[in-house]
């Protein structure tokens, strides 16, 4: 269904020649090797082999060829999936239509084509995603206190903790709402970050 | 008492028994002490008198002439005879002392310490010396014309005769002790040993072993109690069995159920994903082809045809995300949940932070993925529904055979023990529940009321390589 609407939109332009097409990857990988398309336009989502899985083949096989991914998938991660498996190129379906042209007129001139928005998610999960400055203790933690927030980094509850330590409940919610002001926190992830950063897993 | 509810049945009747004993050894040793010494002063009282009336007879002719010598010989005679007599000593009319047998010096104060209202009469009186109690007997010489004889008799003998009597009755005690405490224990045994039998029975059943026995060891009111208990566990462990079949149906059915429903959910997913996705997205490029080479004036309309149908492929697509995301079957767990939070925040626009910790190979099983997924799915949407929270965190860990999931937030928590919640939002707790319990997993909350919730998972992991659906 789709590579009709495709190749009526390709049609359309006199640059471009559609030269074959395929509905799985099994098909589509002898025919890249007999046509030798400048650019193949490729769904991740495929029955059979995986696109990506195609992706690395063709890039193997044929790395003259470039691909193209087309997709609905709006994850970054599959982006950078893609990336990493050699695709040149991501368009998302929903704008096919209209950065399609482009895409393949980009990657055709040799350079990267990702959608905007992607690119810079992709850009920040790539620099970790390190968001803020390191937590820092504003007074010393006392001995008690790193115990309790160890165990708290190692994902114990509340009662477990007082049944570690032994101590109740109560107390152990006290050290933690004391923890939380002295580390300037609020949550529980960022007790954690500060238990690793301070070597304490 | 409550010392005495914390000692089991037989130290309770030993410790009342023995009780019992020393108080009546102590009462009969007193009573009998009593009785002694007065038979004993009584007797002695009497001795005294007939000793000093004797004294006073031999003495008075002595007296008469003088014979100061045959006096005190008398005297000495009189105490060599009789052991008790601690002292003899004649006075005159005069309160001259005519003989005494105080070898170092006669001690005035005894001079004055008994004497009798008339000289014709006698007296006798209880002494406390440094010596010990004496009973000092006066008897008149020649009815008080020549003076009179004081005879002084200790009480040793008695002190004597009381500490034996005492160590007798001490003794007595003991072997009663003795001979009462074996038979209170064996009594005690006796009476005990079919509570203690039914004990031991209860015991096992509580362990979980249905298939002990309480002894029946007699006719009594005891031995029914055991019979009637045994027919009792009969009974439960009829019942536990029942229990167990039907909880393993309920658990296997409820796999099923949960199955076929990720099975069913998956599948519309991937339909809608691939399938409907397709026609939409060609149909939206047909649009454009026929947009393209089209006049202006039906441009514009043919433009809003095209923006509808991409509306309605972005609903589509989060519609499919919502159903299951192809994220959690092909990139994992770990890049399913993070997502999931993105989306999350961006949605809910809450301060929500993820934290992963990942130490096992990328891919768990399918069925612990999905119900790991599914259950921070909840605990998040239960963020969003009840906690009113400004601060959210989701942890991940994975370390060596265990997957940890903490998700905890600052809102308005609940009292998890109140029974007041409303059904809705017990099933939903109670739904993830079932769900870890599913995958071999547990699952905690604590929470209570202005202190935020957190929800524990522990799954227990099997690691999987690398499963690409």
């Amino acid at each position: 269904m789709i590579r009709s609407g495709l190749k009526v939109l390709l049609a359309n332009c006199q640059d471009i020649e559609v030269v074959a097409e395929a509905g799985d990857a099994e098909a589509a990988l002898p025919l890249v090797a007999e046509c030798a398309p400048d650019i193949v336009l490729l769904d991740i989502s495929l029955p059979g082999i995986s696109g990506l899985e195609c992706v690395r083949r063709i890039r193997r096989d044929h790395a003259a060829v470039r691909v193209i991914l087309l997709t609905m998938h709006e994850d970054p991660r599959y982006l950078q999936e893609g990336v990493a498996a050699g695709a040149a190129g991501y368009v998302m379906k929903k704008a096919a239509d209209d950065v399609l042209y482009q895409a393949i007129r980009s990657v055709q001139a040799g350079q990267l084509f990702l959608p905007a928005c992607m690119a810079a998610e992709l850009w920040q999960s790539g620099n970790g995603n390190d968001k803020g400055d390191a937590v820092q203790a504003s007074r010393p933690l006392s001995e008690q206190e790193t115990k309790v927030l160890t165990l708290i980094a190692r994902g114990f509850s509340n009662a477990e903790i007082a049944a570690e330590l032994l101590i109740s409940v109560k107390t152990v919610e006290t050290y933690k709402a004391r923890l939380l002001e002295k580390l300037n926190v609020t949550k529980r992830s960022e007790l954690v970050k500060y238990a690793i950063e301070q070597g304490l897993l | 008492m409550r010392l005495l509810g914390r000692l089991n049945f037989f130290s309770r009747m030993a410790l009342t028994l023995s009780l019992l004993l020393l108080f009546l050894g102590a009462i009969s040793l007193w009573q009998t002490r009593q009785t002694i010494a007065s038979l004993f002063f009584e007797q002695q009282g009497q001795r005294g008198q007939s000793l000093a009336g004797l004294a006073a007879a031999r003495a008075a002719s002595l007296i008469l002439v003088n014979n100061q010598y045959d006096l005190y010989e008398l005297l000495r005679d009189m105490q060599q005879t009789n052991a008790d007599v601690r002292y003899l000593f004649v006075i005159s009319q005069d309160g001259v002392v005519l003989a005494h047998t105080f070898s170092g010096g006669f001690p005035v104060d005894l001079l004055n310490a008994n004497t009798p209202p008339t000289l014709a009469k006698g007296q006798s009186l209880l002494l406390d010396t440094e010596e010990g109690r004496v009973l000092d007997v006066a008897a008149p010489i020649m009815d008080g014309r020549l003076g009179r004889v004081h005879v002084g008799l200790s009480d040793r003998g008695l002190q004597t005769v009381l500490a034996d009597t005492t160590r007798q009755l001490w003794l007595d005690t003991l072997l009663v002790l003795v001979v009462g405490g074996v038979a209170a224990f064996l009594w005690a045994k006796n009476l005990t040993a079919p509570v203690r039998e039914l004990a031991q029975a209860a015991a096992a059943m509580t362990r979980g072993d249905m298939s002990q026995r309480a002894k029946v060891l007699s006719g009594d009111e005891l031995g029914q109690l055991a019979v009637t208990f045994n027919t009792m566990s009969e009974h439960v462990a009829e019942l536990v069995q029942e229990l167990r079949r039907k909880e393993e149906v309920r658990t296997l059915l409820l796999q099923k159920v949960i199955g076929a429903q990720e099975e069913e959910r998956k599948r519309i997913s991937r339909e809608l994903h691939d399938q409907t996705g397709q026609t939409l997205t060609s149909l939206m490029m047909g649009l454009k082809c026929l947009e393209e080479n089209s006049p202006v004036g039906s441009r514009c309309h043919l433009d809003e045809l095209r923006q509808t149908v991409r509306r309605t492929l972005d609903d589509l697509h989060r519609l499919s995300l919502e159903l299951r995301p192809p994220l959690l079957d092909d990139m994992g767990l770990q890049a399913a949940v993070s997502r999931y939070v993105e989306q999350w925040r961006e949605l809910h626009r809450l301060d929500v932070e993820m934290h992963i910790r990942w130490e096992c190979p990328e891919r768990l099983s399918h069925e612990v993925e999905v119900a790991v997924y599914r259950i921070v799915q909840e605990a998040l949407t239960n963020v969003v529904k009840h906690a009113n929270a400004s601060h959210v965190s989701v942890l991940l860990r994975c370390e060596g055979d265990k997957l940890s999931v903490v998700v905890e937030d600052d809102g308005c928590g609940f009292d998890t023990d109140a029974k007041q919640q409303e059904a809705g939002d017990r099933l939903g707790l109670f739904g993830m529940e079932e769900r870890a319990q599913l995958v071999g997993g547990s699952l905690t909350v604590e929470a209570s009321p202005g202190q935020g919730t957190a929800v524990y998972l522990r799954v227990p992991v099997r690691c999987q390589e690398g499963e690409l659906v």
